[in-house]
């Protein structure tokens, strides 16, 4: 009589576990795996490393890293960890996440991700940055009238970007021409 | 001794749940693209809202819902939104004429159809001469559609009056979203011509404007016997501006229109004079745990026919407010006040008495939304509670529930009730020695009974059943020339819609409606052809299939068809339609393309009686630039 009564309660309490997990998990999971638009970002921003030339003083020797800062709450989750560490002109990428541009270990970025929770962040800081050679990108609507150097949108369902090429210029970078050759619009001051 | 093994199970349950876990997590991490070796080409061509990711957030509602978005409609080629809303399942649309519709959810089709609500940019559009819409009056610019939302039965607490047998929600885009130039414009046989206009900007960092203008000219239906009088042409123009801050957004609309509408009378033609213009604003704001809005509109306008002019002014101001007051509990709550009043000047048949009224509305609604299991299981309970000047106060009560065993599948039901509060027509119609209205009558009842399941069976199919049992009662009759409400009955039936999408550049959604009216008299009721009319006024069964297709870069083609069932009560046979679309990206500015519609037939009848026209078969080319 004990031995069923434990084996049923072994098996509810197995059974409950699972389903509780499950559902716990199924849930975590989704949220941790970014949407599709943000793979598609996330992809995009890692691109456009490649067809920027930053000028030889930003880096202090060839072997420092080139970093990639996430300002405000990262909506790329997983898929910007895929690319931490690969190479970029040469040079190991380190994505680092930052709560706000006011972060001392901002002075180490070469390019930053405004994400949309950092919008207060983008008005004060972009002024400060604007001569140094750090490309900014963001997809907060009017990015670009701020004085940002590329914004992404959504067009037909399709994630495009517009540029503007006299920010970047201003800080020195040079963006290649296929790149603004695929660009949805070249805002020009 | 007994705590022991359970303990034991316990422990090793847990074991096989971290394993279990990080396995999940291996898998859930796999992402949709490489990241690092994916070509720019490539993102910027890559689809991230697809019509599945898209309708995400309906899935998990208690309610069958069905979506139309703004690139399903550009596709579908319809210059008005009847015609649009023709590709969603259970929506029954038949023209009338060229200008006349009947739109109706799950029965009573006809032109004076009532218990729909059909709101335009949070704007109820639906009359209160007859608790119908005139669809001839009722236009967007199909080109600034965010999505049209369609809810069919009751809806529940969160939709306001009328919402009985459905909803009908049009969702322009804001105008943030509609920046820069749009013109559009083309014509045919039966189109004679059309142009829409469009143009956005923004004057501060932010706001934004956009204005537009829509023009149609429509050529009248076919009759084979007498001479038809269904000419169509209307312009309408208006604006949309959004301010978005931080945590707060703005909106203000403004439209007006005006037209006309042919119709036949007293054997030769009229023009029906159509007019009217709305102004409203919105507020909405959000805190950590509560979203508000306050919302006020004015709307007017002229209904000018020969039987009869009607001038409308409206005023309506609602407060609403969700709360989540616990983590998994959250609180909605609203109040709506209107006051209309009209002027409506007889024509030598019909006459409304008195000619001048006015009427007050208040409807307050409280939902209360329990996620027993967060994004797993769900329980809404609320009530409408309103009065009206016909009918005094109105209770209507409904409780859903929605469970989501995984990601891939939501089973849903709800009961609810729903009023039709009466219209100004059946309160004080006369048509000597035929109508009377009635002052006592009442609101017609629904009890609605429904169940849905909704499944992604895999990432590239989806599908949709809902099916519903209403009981009805108190159903407008007339009854030796007076108005009743001695017409009761059921009505059964359901919808089922599949979207199967293979690849990104084709696309295939099809959807089977069946709608069954089983009424009755009450004993004291006189009106059995009524009873006939409405029983058999909706098409029993209807297919939609639309097949989309993008090919060779910047080709889209986009066919389909459509079955209706004949219409019984009507002498309507059974028919299938046919339309194609098919356009060319000349460059990303401009698009020319052609559209042809009710392709297997001359010409063929959508409905009966002394307006109908037929529809004709309809070729038409279409130029779109945007800069």
């Amino acid at each position: 009589m004990l031995a069923l009564r434990s084996i049923l309660a072994r098996t509810c309490c197995i059974i409950l576990t699972f389903v509780w997990s499950e559902l716990l998990l199924a849930s975590s999971a989704a949220a941790e795996r970014p949407s599709l638009e943000y793979q598609v970002k996330a992809s995009l921003l890692f691109n456009f490393l490649s067809y920027i030339e930053w000028p030889a003083d930003a880096f202090t020797d060839d072997s420092v890293d080139l970093f990639l800062c996430v300002v405000g709450s990262d909506p790329f989750g997983v898929a910007l960890e895929a690319v931490d560490g690969e190479l970029v002109r040469g040079r190991r990428l380190t994505v680092l996440r930052l709560a706000a541009m006011e972060s001392p270990e901002s002075a180490r970025c070469n390019a930053v991700f405004f994400s949309a929770s950092a919008s207060e962040n983008v008005a004060h800081t972009l002024p400060y940055l604007r001569r140094r050679p750090v490309l900014t990108v963001s997809d907060q609507l009017g990015f670009l009238a701020q004085g940002g150097m590329i914004e992404f949108l959504i067009t037909d369902k399709k994630v495009r970007f517009r540029v503007r090429p006299e920010a970047a210029k201003r800080a020195r970078l040079a963006l290649s021409s296929h790149l603004l050759r695929l660009a949805e619009s070249v805002i020009t001051d | 001794m007994a705590r022991l093994p359970l303990l034991r199970a316990f422990l090793l349950s847990a074991v096989l749940q971290c394993l279990y876990a990080s396995a999940v997590d291996a898998e859930e991490a796999a992402l949709d693209i490489d990241i690092a070796h994916t070509s720019i080409e490539d993102l910027i061509n890559i689809e991230v809202t697809t019509v599945l990711r898209r309708g995400e957030p309906y899935f998990r509602s208690p309610a069958a819902v069905s979506v139309l978005t703004g690139e399903q409609i550009r596709r579908s080629g319809a210059l008005t939104v009847p015609e649009a809303l023709r590709l969603l399942p259970g929506v029954s649309v038949s023209r009338i004429d060229a200008n006349k519709w009947a739109v109706s959810i799950r029965g009573f089709n006809s032109r004076t159809v009532s218990k729909l609500l059909v709101l335009v940019d949070g704007r109820s559009v639906y009359n209160q001469l007859f608790a119908g819409v005139f669809w001839e009056a009722q236009d967007v610019l199909l080109d600034d559609v965010d999505r049209i939302e369609v809810i069919r039965g009751p809806g529940g607490s969160l939709w306001g009056a009328n919402a009985v047998n459905g909803v009908i929600n049009i969702i322009t885009k804001t105008a943030q979203d509609t920046q820069g130039g749009l013109f559009s414009g083309g014509g045919g046989n039966e189109e004679h011509g059309f142009a829409h206009a469009r143009y956005g900007w923004q004057p501060s960092e932010q706001w934004a404007i956009r204005t537009y203008a829509k023009y149609l000219n429509r050529d009248e239906g076919y009759l084979h016997d007498r001479e038809e009088h269904d000419r169509y042409e209307i312009f309408r123009s208006g604006f949309r501006a959004d301010r978005t801050a931080e945590e707060q957004q703005s909106t203000l609309l403004g439209e007006f229109y005006f037209g006309d509408a042919g119709e036949p009378f007293n054997d030769g033609g009229q023009e029906v004079g159509l007019s009217g213009g709305s102004l409203l604003g919105r507020l909405q704001w959000t805190t950590e745990k509560a979203a508000s809005e306050l919302q006020a509109y004015y709307d007017y306008y002229r209904y000018d026919s020969r039987a009869l002019v009607e001038d409308r002014h409206t005023f309506d101001v609602e407060l609403d407010r969700r709360w989540q007051y616990l983590p998994n509990h959250s609180l909605y709550w609203a109040l709506n006040y209107r006051i209309t009043t009209d002027d409506i000047l007889p024509g030598p048949v019909i006459a409304v008495v008195p000619r001048a009224r006015t009427d007050n509305r208040v409807t307050t609604s409280l939902q209360e939304e329990w996620a027993i299991v967060p994004e797993r299981l769900s329980l809404i309970v609320g009530t409408k509670l309103g009065y009206n000047d016909y009918t005094g106060i109105e209770v209507q009560p409904n409780v859903r529930i929605a469970y989501t065993p995984s990601d891939r599948h939501t089973f849903w039901g709800a009961i609810s009730r729903a009023i039709r509060a009466p219209s100004r027509l059946e309160d004080d119609i006369i048509v000597p020695d035929t109508l009377q209205g009635n002052k006592d009558f009442h609101s017609e009842e629904l009890l609605a009974y429904e169940l849905g399941y909704r499944a992604r069976l895999w990432e590239e199919v989806s599908f949709e059943i809902a099916s519903f049992v209403y009981d009805q009662e108190n159903l407008v009759s007339i009854d030796e020339g007076k108005v009743g409400n001695n017409i009761h009955g059921d009505a059964y039936g359901g919808e089922i819609a599949v979207n199967y999408v293979p690849t990104p550049w084709l696309r295939f959604n099809g959807s089977y409606s069946y709608v069954q009216l089983d009424l009755k008299l009450d004993p004291d009721g006189a009106d059995r052809a009524q009873v006939v009319r409405q029983d058999e006024a909706d098409p029993e069964h209807q297919f939609v299939l639309q097949t989309s297709i993008d090919f060779a870069e910047n080709w889209e083609l986009d066919v389909g068809a459509r079955y209706v069932d004949r219409l019984s009560s009507r002498d309507v046979p059974s028919y299938t339609a046919a339309h194609f679309h098919l356009a060319w990206d000349v460059s990303r500015q401009l698009q020319v393309s052609l559209v042809g519609e009710n392709l297997l037939d001359a010409h063929h009848f959508e409905q009966s009686g002394g307006l109908a026209t037929q529809v004709e078969r309809s070729l038409y080319a279409r130029l779109r630039w945007r800069y």
